[in-house]
């Protein structure tokens, strides 16, 4: 990287630069459910392979200081980022200048709304567990005792994410 | 067990070669763009990046 004078990252001239596609290569989905007596267990697994995605809302965490990335070892101090400084002859010298983390992250993710778009773009790509499902049949000779006019009767816990 | 699996294979061909249009937006925020783009996948993504030493006879070409 080419940091500012001060040694913060900055923007390359020259416009914006094709980054990515938004769109996924494949999309994967499998479900299955096991029985064991009464017991019932399903799940649902969803994948997405390629692709990419903006995160404004890291960018605006990041630049107010509140995403957990803006803390580096539980603390605030000061660091040099790993870059080079134009010396103003057309050459670079290796960065040796600190700056507070406030600096870095506005530098990185305050720039205009969203920041360095680069910064927080990332691979889409996702292996997810959507839906588990564990479910009981009550026996019968509880339901038709008690709860006759119920046709069949199921405890479930679901769970999504 | 029930799998499903699809590929996503798409190109924009053209946009508008008469008039020379060959990138259309489809959304814009600031620096953050997506467009349809002639030879492109649809929905590219276009944005700022980091300044980077492209000079490659420079010894820190690269960084």
């Amino acid at each position: 990287m080419i940091l500012t004078s001060e040694g913060a990252p900055q923007a390359a001239t020259g416009g914006r630069v094709r980054l990515g596609t938004q769109q996924p290569d494949a999309l994967l989905g499998i479900t299955n459910t096991f029985s064991y007596k009464n017991f019932n267990l399903g799940f649902l697994f969803d994948a997405r392979f390629g692709g990419k995605v903006f995160s404004a809302t890291n960018a605006i965490l990041q630049a107010s200081g509140v995403a957990a990335a803006t803390v580096r070892n539980g603390e605030r101090e000061a660091f040099v980022v790993d870059g080079v400084i134009a010396d103003g002859a057309g050459g670079y010298t290796q960065n040796t200048k600190a700056i507070i983390p406030q600096r870095y992250w506005d530098a990185v993710a305050g720039l205009n709304n969203l920041g360095i778009t680069e910064a927080n773009l990332y691979d889409a790509t996702s292996v997810r567990l959507r839906n588990v499902q564990l479910s009981y049949t009550l026996p019968k000779r509880i339901w038709v005792k008690h709860l006759s006019r119920t046709p069949g009767l199921v405890l479930a816990a679901t769970t999504f994410g | 067990m029930n799998v499903n699996f699809s590929t996503n294979k798409n190109r924009v061909v053209d946009i508008y070669p008469k008039e020379g249009v060959s990138i259309y937006n489809l959304a814009t925020y600031d620096d953050v763009l997506v467009v349809a783009e002639a030879g492109q996948l649809y929905g590219q993504i276009y944005g700022s990046t980091y300044a980077r030493v492209t000079d490659k006879g420079s010894p820190h070409f690269g960084k």
